[in-house]
């Protein structure tokens, strides 16, 4: 067979058998899905390529997209889901749109009912394509099926090009029975409208280094795209030469070792205190790879306000949406550093070094960590993890204040190493994406921390890492509560915790009856030591951690204050020790 | 003197379901939209689409053109607002008239430019295309009498000129296979 097909080798092929022969070409050697009425073909064709293509069935299609994501941000390579028609097609839609918010590459293929029944509410008939425009980076129905080829093909090079995405190709099932010579097109076709780099001008590189050379307190702003773009070592150059701290959003954590000298933290509504006082404070922000989101702005109008901007970012669309910027650059991050380098004047910010860690100690003393207990807080159980694993995990988590909790505890070294549903914030993400990731061949234990709510939505997918006999670990954080929620209400609402306390079954049956390895920690005294041997088994793991109940997730910034308006933890009696900072 | 409406000229696939990603996004966004024509072109296979909005913000105009840019059907899309360009709209009025008012009526519309082109017992169908100002003028003679039917296109822009800048970038963009490639190339090297 060839690899790129030319019409004198080619050979008839049905519209399933393409679909197969197309992604091996994209060197997809896994897939997530689950069948159903229309795309039997393609799930009858699979059985022959099954030696090239393992395909893991999910328990749920929203699980098949998160699985995806997960496989897709852990290997940096294109992720593959697919579903049928109607039901099967519409529970992508979560998984499908947590992908969009956060830019990860992923092609997710529809069966569809046959092209005479478009339009006729036939049985499974949903309009997913209509669905999904505005929640994928692109949509394809493949109502020809000479079209095939090329449209899998330029799916996948919009999936990863440009800022990644999602893309949808819904193919109706008459499609997948025709049959036609099969030629797998060398180049994509998308139009050239579709311009995924364009470079950074000269003058505005020379602009970019006159406001860094001039700057007397900047802060680097390091977001996803710091990852998506690969430029750590640039961005890690930049802050050493012009001396410049770099905080971290919650998906750019990674994109400079949190160990480095010039790495502040993560910022944001739970960020570090001292963090969101130094983007306050800056005379210059340079913002690589990331959205001004609302969780890391506070509110928009005391943003930062006496600040110079500059903004790079590979979406256009994205400067300026959010936050006026003196500088916006489209561009490729790594593209741009590198070429602005060169021109950046190597200096020193001591001052603003030593204001910075003036505000760091004092927040630091009102830390959980100093906390002298006896009891077992969620954030213990992160940084005993955090000792553990030495730092050297990939990182998975669901949503909730577990997840900021891994955001401030978890000190994550190491590029594409924490996968964490950002910008959706979808609950349920975490043991699915953790099941796709144990496919991309990293060689790193695998450890997702959930919620007591949150693993109770894809549940499920206990089944599916036992079939697969996924190499994960699920550290659930059980606080009987939906606690995120719960937290806003003690907050918010005078301690109405309407419809968060939540029950749960007994883990350890469950993991039983799945067959997973099961464990129940309750005392400090045991995470580190039932941590090792739950990763030294072979398969999937879960220890539940029995945690207070009660616990808060500080410092946070309110809904419509200034990101520096920071609630502390109160420091009560003599729970904290003065450790020293 | 600030201008209160924009108008943008978008060159895109001419595809089923084009214009739905349009509006999807357009209204996702919250971009206001006070009239949108679609329509061929000299190129087969790529729609012209006029959009004009009243978004008093430039940074959300700017975001608005971009969004459009950035469907994967887009050409070119440029704001043609403060670049010499003829904006005309087409309208179709019936106005129902008795005897006595048809011979006003005719100086009237021969006045704007306009055109009678249906005459039935007790009705006159004009037709009108103009500007903005000389339609809104028209429009407010006209309402003198009684409008029965009112229908408007909606803006259509044309840059004045030769402009072929733009010509050349769209043939360029559909006959050079590479044309992408080459635009990486660059940004790379
Ligand atoms: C699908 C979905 N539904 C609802 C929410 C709102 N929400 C955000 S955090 C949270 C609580 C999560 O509770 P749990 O999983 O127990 O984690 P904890 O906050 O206790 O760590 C909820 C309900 C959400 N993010 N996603």
């Amino acid at each position: 067979m060839s690899e790129t097909g030319t019409p004198t080798e080619t050979r008839k092929m049905t519209g399933a058998d393409i679909v197969w022969e197309c992604l091996i070409r994209e060197e997809v050697d896994v897939v997530f899905g689950y069948p159903g009425g229309a795309n039997l073909p393609i799930y009858d064709a699979l059985v022959k390529y099954s030696d090239k293509i393992h395909h893991v069935l999910t328990r749920h299609e929203q699980n098949a997209a998160h699985a995806a994501d997960g496989f897709a941000r852990a290997s940096g390579k294109v992720g593959v889901a697919m579903a049928t028609s109607g039901p099967g097609a519409t529970n992508l839609i979560t998984g499908v749109a947590t992908a969009m918010m956060d830019s990860v590459p992923m092609v997710c293929i529809t069966g569809q009912v046959g092209r005479e029944s478009l339009g006729s509410d036939a049985f499974q008939e949903t309009d997913i394509l209509g669905a999904m425009i505005p929640l994928t980076k692109h949509s394809y129905q493949v109502i020809d099926i000479r079209k095939l080829a090329a449209t899998i093909k330029d799916a996948f090079y919009l999936a990863r090009t440009g800022r990644p995405g999602p893309v949808l190709i819904d193919i109706p099932k008459d499609v997948q029975n025709e049959s036609i010579e099969f030629v797998y097109p060398e180049t994509h076709d998308v139009l050239p409208g579709y311009n995924p780099m364009v470079k950074a001008s000269e003058s505005e590189l020379t602009e970019v280094a006159r406001l860094i050379n001039e700057a007397k307190n900047p802060v680097i702003l390091a977001g996803h795209g710091v990852l998506l773009s690969g430029a750590t070592a640039e961005l890690t150059t930049l802050a050493e030469k012009a001396d410049i701290p770099v905080a971290v959003t919650l998906l750019g954590i990674g994109g400079i070792p949190a160990s480095h000298p010039r790495c502040i933290g993560f910022m944001g509504m739970h960020g570090g205190y001292w963090v969101n006082h130094a983007i306050q404070e800056a005379d210059l922000l340079i913002a690589c790879g990331m959205r001004f989101d609302d969780r890391v702005t506070g509110k928009l109008e005391t943003y930062s306000p006496n600040s110079k901007k500059i903004h790079i970012d590979i979406d256009p669309t994205e400067l300026n949406k959010n936050i006026i910027v003196d500088v916006g650059i489209r561009g490729d991050l790594k593209q741009v550093l590198s070429a602005a380098l060169p021109k950046i004047k190597a200096t020193k910010h001591d001052e603003w070094t030593t204001t910075i860690k003036g505000w760091m100690g004092d927040s630091r003393t009102k830390d959980i960590l100093n906390r002298q207990s006896d009891k077992l807080f969620g954030a213990f159980v992160v940084r005993d993890l955090w000792e553990a694993t030495k730092g050297n995990a990939l990182m998975v988590t669901d949503v909730g204040q577990h997840q900021m909790t891994v955001a401030q505890y978890y000190y994550q070294d190491h590029a594409n190493s924490l996968l964490t549903s950002g910008g959706l914030g979808t609950m349920g993400y975490g043991l699915p994406a953790a099941i796709g990731a144990s496919f991309a061949g990293r060689k790193k234990p695998i450890w997702a921390v959930v919620g007591d709510g949150g693993i109770q939505m894809t549940i499920n997918e206990m089944a599916t890492a036992v079939q697969e006999n996924a190499n994960i670990n699920i550290a659930l954080i059980n606080n009987g509560y939906l606690g995120m929620v719960r937290q806003w209400q003690e907050m918010f609402y005078e301690n109405r915790f309407s419809q968060t306390p939540i029950s749960s079954p007994d883990f350890l049956k469950l993991t039983d009856a799945y067959g997973l390895k099961g464990y129940r920690v309750t005392e400090r005294k045991d995470v580190i030591s039932t941590i090792l041997e739950a990763q030294a088994h072979e398969g999937p793991t879960l220890i539940e951690f029995v945690v207070e109940p009660m616990e808060m997730v500080y410092p946070m910034v309110a809904t419509g204050s200034a990101l520096n308006e920071m609630v502390q933890r109160p420091i009560t009696e003599d729970q904290f020790s003065d450790m020293e900072v | 003197m600030q201008k209160t409406e924009h108008t943008i000229v978008a060159f895109v696939e001419d595809e089923p379901g084009v214009l739905n990603r349009i509006v999807s996004m357009l209204r996702r966004r919250n971009f206001n939209i006070k009239s949108m024509v679609a329509g061929a072109t000299e190129s087969p296979g790529i729609s012209r689409i006029t959009i004009v909005t009243d978004e008093s913000n430039q940074h959300r105009r700017v975001n608005m053109a971009r969004n459009i840019q950035k469907l994967v059907n887009a050409y070119t899309v440029e704001d043609v607002t403060d670049v010499p360009a003829v904006i005309r709209e087409y309208m179709l009025a019936k106005v129902s008239v008795t005897n006595g008012d048809r011979v006003k009526l005719d100086l009237l519309t021969r006045d704007y430019g306009a055109k009678i082109i249906d005459s039935e017992e007790g009705a006159v169908i004009i037709e009108a295309t103009g500007y903005d100002m000389e339609m809104e003028s028209f429009l407010q003679k006209l309402k003198e009498y009684d409008i029965v039917e009112l229908m408007r296109t909606g803006k259509m822009a044309m840059r004045r000129g030769s402009h072929l800048e733009l010509k050349a970038k769209i043939e360029m963009m559909t006959t050079d296979q590479q044309w992408t490639t080459k635009q990486i190339q660059s940004a790379i090297s």
